[in-house]
């Protein structure tokens, strides 16, 4: 791993306590001192069940949650709510969301979808060009044909939803690419088909990869790096590899127990 | 009630030794209604559940696996038109009075939600909504607390003396869906239906309500037709499966069978895209395109566009089931081999 990770999330607290479970001090956080690095081109994928804190900590590292205490340094600088972060930092780090329908606007064509990250951040916009050829290319570097880009997203599939979502993500030329559930709601003729662009743009762009989701064939075939989230805290980080073979952590041993596979039924 | 025709059925089955099976489905096809005139979203379907046996109906997003099953249920969306027939025991169950399938619902057939969260009433005590179906059949009020209280604790409800009075919101997810498996029991029902009844659940739920269902299936002799799109949940309690695309069925054939070997493309590729987890895989090769639309279904075989061995014919001729192993059939010109 190179020297200084691209993110590094330390003891990260957040709680959604209200005033009078503050004053008693007695709730639990959901997440409860988080700690763990991602360096750039790596796949880490943050794994649990529902409650246990994962959306959580990735809404932190983008910014759309406040965190209490701890720290979330991304390039080796403290990054905070997304309102208080430069427009830097803001493009270097976009998200790809879970229900592809409701991450677009359905009044938008794709093509307005895209170009309005670049009104947003002028600093990203094409030079030089024209920005419809610039978003042609986008859409083929996901996999989609130009005349998709007169459509609006409740003309499109889910498998097309979620290719425009990453082309938008992509039109800013991020560093990190944060996938809350990205697959989950896919069928899964089209979920190989997103796994391969993400690999595929990965490999391309150099992009570090953080991957929320519940399952755990998903995490096997494309993470590097696997951090196991129970109540809150994080109970195990390994890679992919030794997670799977040789789980540390008896929650982690119990998660995959109960994941099903196709085989040995 | 359904006890007393299973003790028919019994009678029957050794008078006459092909009993009917429980449900047949018999060229059902189903219309609803669409901007440029009706769309067929089941096409031409036939397939049958045995009695006791549990029956997996697998499919992607507009294969019309949900459709199938709210016409079998008898709650088809409003404005479509069933044709074709489903045969309860013989009866046709298309033509049946409202009123007899009205006494069907709930005691010869009983549902389970996907969202227990949503099917389940927030107002009303778990137990006041398990015991609804006995209520109304009669019983007295004792009796049904006690019959609840009994239902709770067959499906693993901790605490059930306490946990009948409880509502909805008061349970967990995976608690919520036995109570759905209770509330479908409580009818004592010949079959159970049950639609994506794990999908909402997290892992270590979903193996336990799987268990419970295999157990049901087992411990009540309960026939269940499983709607799912999670070929994983198929593997592990399906006895038979029937795969469906666009409307239509493309293969049919023991759970066990159908899911080592698929003999049709379609699900072959479905089978291939699964990930592993005790076993690192490679990222599936790809489908090309989206599972098609019953509204724009391809000619021929609705799978030819995706499928990598379409040859001419497969865009020209609709297939036909046929029979390639003995209980096994698929709708391809050129299955592969079993």
């Amino acid at each position: 791993m190179s020297a200084s990770p691209l993110v590094q999330v330390s003891d990260l607290v957040v709680n959604f306590h209200t005033r009078r479970e503050r004053r008693r001090g007695s709730a639990p956080n959901a997440v409860d001192g988080v700690s763990f690095g991602l360096s750039a081109d790596e796949t880490l994928a943050i794994v649990g069940e529902s409650g246990s804190g994962k959306t959580t900590v990735a809404r932190c590292v983008v910014g759309l949650q406040a965190h209490q205490e701890g720290t979330v340094m991304f390039d080796g600088a403290p990054v905070g709510p997304v309102t208080r972060r430069s427009p830097a930092t803001r493009r270097a780090i976009q998200m790809v969301f879970q229900d592809p329908a409701a991450s677009l606007n359905p009044r938008m064509t794709v093509r307005s979808i895209i170009a309005e990250t670049w009104r947003t951040h002028p600093s990203a916009a094409p030079d030089g060009r024209t920005w419809d050829a610039a978003i042609d290319e986008l859409l083929a570097d996901v996999g989609l044909d130009p005349d998709v880009g007169t459509r609006r997203a409740t003309a499109l599939s889910g498998g097309q939803c979620q290719r425009v979502s990453i082309a938008r993500a992509l039109a800013l030329r991020p560093r990190l690419l944060v996938c809350d559930e990205a697959v989950s709601a896919l069928d899964v003729s089209v979920q190989s088909q997103i796994l391969r662009l993400l690999a595929g743009l990965r490999a391309a762009r150099g992009l570090a990869i953080l991957f929320i989701t519940h399952d755990l064939g998903v995490v096997r075939q494309i993470a590097d790096r696997v951090a196991v989230m129970h109540r809150g805290r994080l109970v195990e980080t390994a890679t992919a590899d030794d997670l799977f073979e040789r789980p540390g952590h008896a929650y982690t041993r119990k998660l995959l127990a109960a994941a099903l596979d196709l085989e040995g039924a | 009630m359904s006890r007393m025709s299973k003790v028919t059925d019994q009678v029957a089955a050794e008078l006459d030794p092909e009993p009917a099976p429980l449900l047949q489905v018999e060229h059902l096809s189903i219309d609803l209604p669409g901007p440029a005139g009706p769309v067929r979203v089941v096409d031409d379907v036939s397939f049958t559940v045995a009695a006791g046996r549990t029956t997996g109906l697998i499919g992607e997003s507009g294969s019309g696996k949900t459709m199938t099953a709210s016409a079998i249920i008898g709650l088809p969306p409003p404005g479509a038109a069933v044709t074709g027939r489903l045969l309860w025991h013989g009866d046709d169950m298309v033509t049946m009075a409202e009123q007899d399938r009205r006494r069907l619902r709930g005691r010869g057939i009983a549902m389970i939600f996907q969202d227990p969260q949503a099917a389940l009433d927030p107002t009303q005590t778990i137990g006041r909504q398990v015991g609804e179906i006995l209520r109304r059949g009669g019983m007295p009020a004792k009796e049904v607390r006690r019959t609840v209280i009994d239902l709770l604790d067959r499906v693993g409800i901790p605490d059930p003396q306490t946990r009948h009075a409880q509502y909805p919101h008061q349970y967990s997810g995976g608690l919520r869906q036995r109570a759905m498996v209770a509330t479908a029991l409580a009818g004592s029902p010949e079959l159970i239906l049950a639609d994506e009844p794990t999908t909402a659940l997290d892992v270590t739920v979903q193996a336990r309500i799987l268990a419970l269902l295999r157990r049901v299936r087992d411990e009540e002799d309960t026939a269940m037709l499983l709607v799912s799109h999670d070929l994983r949940v198929m593997a592990h309690v399906a006895d038979e499966v029937v795969v469906m695309y666009a409307g239509r069925i493309c293969e049919v054939g023991s759970g066990r069978e159908v899911l080592n070997s698929p003999a049709h493309p379609y699900t072959r590729a479905l089978v291939v895209s699964v990930p592993a987890v005790r076993s690192r895989t490679a990222i599936a090769e790809p489908l090309p395109g989206s599972p098609a639309s019953p509204a724009e279904r391809p000619s021929g075989c609705p799978f030819h566009p995706r499928c990598a061995k379409a040859q001419d014919r497969c865009a020209s001729e609709v297939p036909r089931m046929r029979q390639v192993a003995a209980g096994r059939q698929v709708a391809c010109h050129f299955p592969e081999e079993t």
